[in-house]
């Protein structure tokens, strides 16, 4: 079974190296491919830039995001191959997925408050969006207090005082 | 283990047996719980329902069991689980931007944020040109009425 595991510096990542080991222990032959999405740089940032330098930014970023889950790879028996690729995660999550035949697309993903959600939407649902190769998602942790409550509250009371000023 | 597949819609819940079957074919061996959830049970409409679903899963001899719940889809697709002690949850979907997803959308997003499981989501069919517009035109002719009045 070819799985693709999209992975970024967070811990939360990490979540399905875990449980594909768990499923390698069950006697299912898995293969990981790990995937780093670095992004575009702005062309403004682009243009005073050389792009051996930006690639070379990139990789050092990509090698910082993917050292933990190559770390805990390496701990296991599964077979695995690292990537990296330059782009909109969700559109090229989809598109190494397609290109690779893989499988599945496991993702470890954040819990979030859903006002959160709807101004920076989830790349799972980006990438679920663009292929017909099932997703799995792994959610760990808890959204905050501060992320629930204070900072909605604070945009409430914002407004209420500029409404209060007029 | 054990994978629940609740019936969200039933078209697109296919999609999430043939993956199954799929896995099941590969070698991995599993019990498949098929879950029909609506805000009021009806048994002859629930059979209908899920009769595709379990034509396909007994066709490969794949062990499944059937569950019948009224209430809440999130809520109870959680609870579900919790007391079936399931390993994974596979949810078959309708594509984004169609107009089943839009009413699908929230349950998804309540159990990908509750569930402690992991949830595989399989997409269904790919939306229409015409479902895919409709959707965008329908909710621009709604604002614009709201706008209007």
């Amino acid at each position: 079974m070819k799985i693709l595991v999209p992975v970024d510096a967070s811990t939360v990542a990490l979540a399905p190296i875990t449980h594909l080991q768990a499923l390698a222990r069950s006697g299912v032959e898995v293969e990981v491919l790990l995937l780093n999405v670095q992004p575009r740089f702005h062309r403004h940032v682009a243009q005073f830039t050389s792009r051996g330098a930006r690639d070379l930014l990139r990789q050092e970023r990509s090698r910082l995001a993917m050292a933990r889950a190559i770390e805990a790879l390496s701990c296991t028996s599964l077979r695995w191959r690292a990537f990296t690729e330059v782009g909109r995660p969700a559109e090229r999550i989809a598109g190494v997925a397609e290109r690779e035949q893989v499988d599945e697309i496991m993702m470890g993903v954040g819990r979030h408050p859903g006002w959160l959600r709807w101004i920076n939407p989830s790349i799972a649902q980006g990438v679920m969006a663009r292929t017909d190769i099932p997703v799995s998602v792994l959610a760990r942790g808890q959204a905050g207090v501060f992320e629930r409550y204070a900072l909605p509250a604070g945009v409430a009371g914002l407004a209420a005082l500029l409404i209060a000023g007029e | 283990m054990r994978i629940l597949i609740p019936d969200v819609d039933s078209v697109n819940s296919l999609p999430a047996v043939r993956y199954v079957i799929r896995e099941f074919l590969s070698g991995d061996r599993f019990e498949v719980h098929l879950l029909h959830v609506r805000h009021a049970v009806h048994s002859a409409a629930a059979d209908h329902a899920l009769q595709p679903a379990r034509a396909l899963l007994a066709s490969v001899h794949v062990p499944y069991a059937v569950h019948l719940e009224a209430g809440d889809k999130a809520r109870t697709i959680l609870s579900v689980a919790r007391r079936i002690s399931a390993d994974r949850i596979v949810l078959g979907t309708a594509r984004r931007w169609s107009a089943t997803r839009l009413s699908e959308d929230s349950v998804i997003q309540r159990v990908l944020d509750t569930a402690p499981m992991p949830v595989t989501l399989v997409a269904g069919k790919a939306v229409s040109r015409i479902e895919r517009y409709s959707v965008a035109v329908g909710l621009g002719a709604a604002l614009g009425l709201i706008l209007s009045a």
